[in-house]
């Protein structure tokens, strides 16, 4: 009978055994360390002059400085000096020089040109070489009048930019923007880099917060107008480009303002009060029917939607401070993205879809902050610089525009989404505020 | 009796042991033949900082980190010095009230008072010196503990804590703790210009490096396909040469069969 039992005491045993052998012979792997996303560094390109006819040569020129001072606004370009170019040939097209002469200098790009006479002004045949390869990444023929050198320089820098950074180019968009020249709230348009400022209405009275169209033709705004019954409200119109002629899309009791135009351009999101309690609605401008997408007792207002028309973040005091939150764009799903701060205001979702920024009120004062689509990683752009406002995104998500009283009166600024390299836009409109940056022309 | 309970014993003990012994075996079979996904533990505690940040973000590789310990003995020096040095003369004159209506018991007073307030002083000196020598001496032991807890400040804005992760093996802790270390030197060098950046490539290169942390060879596991990226990986470890020296029980490991380094991934 023992022995019976202690045999079967060793099975178990040896199973044991086996199982602990078994782990020790597990292969040994060599280890392996991933080194994470590449930090970014600035392209070395080159720009020599075009080649063409002396007549051409100041049009030549003109061209190629706006392209440069356009990719060095990038802050992601270095361009290489000219007294270091090796290459003295004339020729452009690929086989007429020798690319060794730029790869000895450690140029990654060149952009060769020449210049011709043409139906109403100049022929500009342009190549972009990946040094690297030697070959040509961008091959384009431009046309274009003398008088206007400066757009196709913004192109051409336009197509560098979208063929190295697979973004669009900013350099024929528009900032659109309420300034009080005239001590009445009007609605402007500027091109990117501040200049040809254009005051678009004369309403003799106050507009807020314009946007534009996905396809830049028209701006929707808010305008503080009397009713029918001789009281103030807030109504909503949009102005269009290629008519030049002012429609009113909604003048519903209370309040018609805060508007962001869905990526689709069919839809208008904004804030309309006619229900008693201001909720962000969804406006068709054809129809003129409204989507009530919020449901709380508390204020919901600064609607934004998200680059692909799903999502929209808006400000809602309904925790008790104003805080950002997000929804989905049927208004379902409504999260919570803030929970720092005291009064967060105006977000603005980028279009490359992975940041959104607001104007967070710290230490008495408004400053602008970015943080993910979910809310984490909140970092600061502005600090020790007046009241920073209403951020937007440029198009290709590098920039932002703010409106910022650092030198007294209420100005805008452009700043790269770091926060480096703040410039003033506006000079001399008076107090300018809620600016927007249109998408590029399309088209073109 | 006693041989019929030996017998259902026995009998009891082999079907428990056949039972016992079936499913362990089921088990070790299933996980050699369908390995399970590891399950993940995470931290006990997890505390997040809720704050807007006070720090710009162009200026946060700028924010020092944390006092090094020689600073913090200099500091004890000055302070003791500082004791020594007491100026028996007071700081405060005598209040005017009391001069007023006892102008010969405030001399007497005044002459005990500054001694009292001279002791006092020393006193307070000496107990700031013995908190802080206590305070160090709390530091030396829990840096002892954790060789690799990182000083840096922490800066407001949104922060998640890593909790006390727990782990076992002190020799698999140095290991990790080196693999850290050389994975933030290298990535400190790592950087594409943006039309190489956003192609999405991958690579893999295997290297040895020696107890110096100099690279003895390089390989390529996996090319990306693009020379001009693969040129970039060899030129950021070229640059981040000489690597962090290694621990002493890495030193044969990484000569022999070295890492592998994944770009970016």
């Amino acid at each position: 009978m023992k022995k019976k039992l202690s045999a079967w005491f060793v099975l178990p045993v040896l199973l044991f055994a086996f199982t602990a052998l078994a782990e020790d012979e597990a292969p040994k792997e060599q280890p392996y360390v991933a080194v994470g996303q590449a930090k970014s560094r600035k392209t070395v390109i080159a720009l020599p002059g075009f080649v063409g006819p002396a007549g051409l040569k100041s049009a030549g020129d003109k061209t190629l400085e706006t392209v440069r001072s356009d990719l060095l606004y990038m802050d992601s370009f270095q361009i290489l000096d000219a007294k270091a170019y090796l290459d003295t040939s004339t020729g452009v097209a690929p086989g007429t020089f020798q690319m060794s002469n730029w790869s000895s200098i450690q140029a990654e790009f060149v952009f060769k040109a020449d210049v011709k006479p043409g139906e109403g002004g100049l022929v500009l045949e342009g190549y972009l070489y990946n040094v690297g390869t030697g070959q040509p990444v961008l091959t384009k023929r431009y046309i274009s009048s003398l008088g206007d050198v400066k757009t196709l320089g913004h192109t051409i820098a336009n197509d560098i930019v979208k063929t190295v950074t697979g973004l669009p180019g900013i350099f024929l968009t528009k900032i659109a923007m309420i300034c009080n020249k005239s001590r009445n709230k009007e609605v402007y348009a500027m091109d990117f880099d501040g200049s040809n400022t254009r005051e678009l209405t004369h309403h003799r009275s106050v507009t807020l917060t314009p946007a534009w169209s996905p396809d830049g033709t028209r701006i929707a705004y808010s305008l503080i107008a009397k009713n029918k019954k001789n009281v103030k409200n807030t109504n909503l119109y949009e102005f269009d480009f290629r008519t030049s002629k002012i429609k009113m899309l909604s003048d519903r009791t209370g309040i018609n303002s805060g508007a962001h135009y869905h990526p689709d351009g069919k839809k208008i999101a904004l804030t309309m009060s006619f229900l008693g309690n201001p909720e962000i609605m969804v406006f068709d401008p054809d129809t003129k029917s409204v989507t009530r997408l919020t449901n709380s007792p508390g204020v919901d207002v600064d609607p934004n939607w998200s680059p692909d028309g799903k999502h929209l973040s808006f400000v809602s005091n309904r925790a008790g401070a104003p805080m950002v939150y997000r929804m989905n764009a049927d208004g379902s799903d409504v999260r919570r993205l803030t929970f720092a701060g005291s009064y967060n205001a105006t977000p603005s979702w980028s279009p490359q879809n992975n940041k959104i920024a607001f104007a967070g009120w710290i230490d008495g004062r408004f400053d602008i902050f970015i943080m993910n689509p979910d809310g984490t990683n909140i970092e600061r752009l502005t600090k020790n610089q007046g009241n920073n406002e209403d951020p937007s995104f440029s198009p290709d998500g590098n920039f932002l525009v703010f409106s910022s009283n650092r030198a007294g009166q209420k100005n805008i600024y452009v700043m790269n989404i770091d926060g480096t390299f703040v410039k003033r836009l506006t000079y001399g409109l008076g107090d300018c505020v809620s600016p927007r940056w249109s998408n590029p022309p399309t088209g073109k | 009796m006693d041989a019929i309970r030996e017998d259902q014993l026995g009998r009891a003990l082999t079907w428990s042991l056949i039972g016992h012994g079936a499913i362990a075996f089921v088990i070790l079979v299933k996980s050699l033949v369908f390995p399970g996904n590891p399950v993940f533990i995470a931290p006990a505690l997890r505390v997040d900082l809720v704050g807007l940040p006070d720090i710009l973000k162009k200026d946060l590789a700028k924010v020092p980190k944390a006092l090094p310990k020689e600073d913090l003995k200099e500091k004890l020096a000055e302070a003791a010095k500082e004791a020594k040095k007491i100026n028996p003369v007071p700081e405060d004159a005598a209040k005017p009230d009391e001069m007023v209506l006892n102008p010969k018991k405030t001399e007497k007073k005044t002459a005990e008072d500054d001694k009292k307030k001279e002791k006092e002083k020393e006193k307070k000196i000496d107990s700031a010196l013995a908190k802080i020598r206590a305070l160090e001496r709390l530091k030396d032991k829990s840096d002892e503990a954790r060789p690799e807890e990182d000083d840096a400040i922490v800066i407001k804005g949104n922060q998640v804590s890593k909790g006390t992760a727990l782990s076992g093996d002190a020799k698999e802790k140095a290991e990790a703790g080196y693999y850290d270390v050389i994975r933030d030197h290298v990535a400190e060098y790592w950087a594409l210009p943006e039309w190489l950046r956003r192609q999405k490539l991958t690579a893999q290169i295997q290297i040895r490096i020696d107890p110096a942390g100099r690279i003895l060879s390089s390989k390529f596991v996996k090319t990306s396909g693009n020379p001009q990226f693969d040129e970039a990986i060899l030129g950021t470890l070229k640059d981040a040469e000489p690597l962090p020296r290694p621990p002493k029980e890495l030193t044969s490991s990484l000569a022999d069969d070295g890492i592998v380094f994944g770009f970016p991934l």
